[in-house]
């Protein structure tokens, strides 16, 4: 992190090397087109660069950052980009496969996010699939859906307790 | 905002799409409440799990040298490492407080509204880059800071305008000021609200004006114990959400 703040290259492409995949993957995923995901990345790993100084190792994992910077961008384009066709996202009970990473780090939260699905009813992935990846509010859902705020902010709330305890036991990176 | 009402809002603020306003009463509830915080950075480590669940498809080999064009791009010019961060220097201090002052001093005059406010405006852009140039001199500065400033239009057919400044300190709370003169509007779309805005994290809000002087004018300033790195623009607006003046910082170059 100190070789980013101070922009070195070699900090930024040995960042890039362990997340610019996942980091794609994901824009690709929510903006739906090669072009939308890769100014993502770019805006992304820029963010991470004017945010460098704020990380904490203490406070949370670098992976957990880094992908919270990226999800945060990707929802406030599509949020922002109104009337954009929102890209169709269906979640499975497994991870779907990919190419191959040697990072532990990817590849432990990759089995986290496997558990975590697992964990999930068919309803409660369709939630968090709206939720997370399609960047619809609580509000949006309970009014598509025409039922109670509150049960959709329950089901959310019991949705995430579930992948967080997934998530329980993963070591810090 | 109570711990209940926060925990209910949480997996909406992880997943990023609670409105400005109740992810900025979230935050200001994080700052102090230590249970609700420990919650939050749980569920924001559950969020970005899932951020893997999506199947892994390889970049372009060409993105590599993008990203880094594009970090190296922004990274001379704000690149600076952490530093303990204290106190504003009192004559940093002293300086604000001036600037904030600043436009009071410019109203008050004869003729039109619209003429006195296109001339505070004019006289108060010069005169907070005469600032910026000031804190950037003044001694015992960290050479580190940054200072960012923005002018405040107004949308069409409205009058009113300011400008903003932003310190960005390595070694001392950053700082935000915002003056402005010319804006009118009613009593009942009272009090203002001046945020901060990032597409990376959620507004954060300089503060609330209550009432304006008799040119339509008002300032707030706030320090920081965060970074205000990744806010990149000023709003103001009323209290129906309308934008009454909107600018985007930029950083501030001192003539060589």
């Amino acid at each position: 992190m100190e070789g980013l703040l101070c922009g070195d290259d070699d900090a930024i492409r040995r960042l890039y090397a362990r997340f610019g995949r996942p980091v794609y993957s994901l824009g690709l995923r929510l903006l739906g087109s090669r072009e939308a995901a890769e100014e993502l990345a770019q805006d992304v790993f820029v963010t991470a660069w004017r945010k460098a100084a704020r990380f904490d190792p203490s406070r949370g994992r670098l992976s957990t950052w880094l992908m919270t910077i990226a999800h945060n961008l990707a929802v406030d384009r599509l949020r922002r980009e109104t009337g954009a066709r929102r890209p169709t996202i269906v979640l499975v009970d497994q991870v779907p496969d990919g190419p191959g990473t040697s990072d532990e780090g990817v590849i432990e939260e990759r089995d986290a996010a496997s558990r975590a699905l697992e964990a999930l009813t068919d309803a409660e992935r369709k939630l968090v699939t709206r939720a997370y990846f399609q960047g619809h509010t609580a509000r949006e859902i309970a009014e598509a859906d025409g039922i109670p705020l509150g049960t959709v902010k329950t089901r959310l709330r019991t949705a995430m307790i579930k992948v967080r305890r997934a998530n329980e036991g993963k070591g810090s990176m | 905002m109570s711990c209940l009402d926060v925990r209910e809002l949480l997996p909406e603020h992880v997943i990023g799409v609670l409105t400005p306003h109740d992810a900025s009463s979230v935050e200001r509830h994080l700052e102090w409440c230590a249970a609700c915080r420990k919650e939050s950075g749980e569920l924001q480590r559950a969020a970005a799990t899932l951020a893997y669940s999506v199947a892994p498809v390889e970049p372009p080999p060409e993105l590599e040298d993008r990203v880094v064009e594009a970090v190296r791009a922004v990274a001379p010019r704000r690149g600076t490492r952490p530093g303990r961060r204290r106190g504003v220097p009192l004559i940093l201090a002293a300086a604000l407080s001036i600037a904030a002052v600043g436009w009071a001093v410019m109203a008050g005059r004869s003729g039109e509204l619209r003429e006195r406010v296109q001339q505070a405006l004019a006289e108060k852009q010069t005169a907070n880059r005469n600032l910026a140039a000031l804190i950037a001199q003044v001694e015992g500065a960290d050479p580190a800071n940054v200072i960012e400033l923005a002018d405040l239009m107004s949308p069409p057919k409205r009058i009113g305008g300011g400008d903003a400044l932003v310190l960005l300190s390595p070694s001392a709370n950053d700082v935000a000021l915002v003056a402005f003169t010319g804006v009118t509007v009613p009593d009942r779309r009272l009090p203002l609200e001046v945020w901060l805005q990032s597409d990376a994290v959620p507004d954060v809000l300089i503060g609330r004006i209550d009432t304006l002087d008799t040119d339509g004018g008002g300032g707030v300033r706030r320090w920081y114990t965060h970074s205000l790195r990744p806010y990149d623009a000023v709003v103001v607006r009323d209290a129906r959400g309308t934008v009454l003046l909107h600018g985007t910082l930029s950083v501030y170059e001192p003539a060589a």
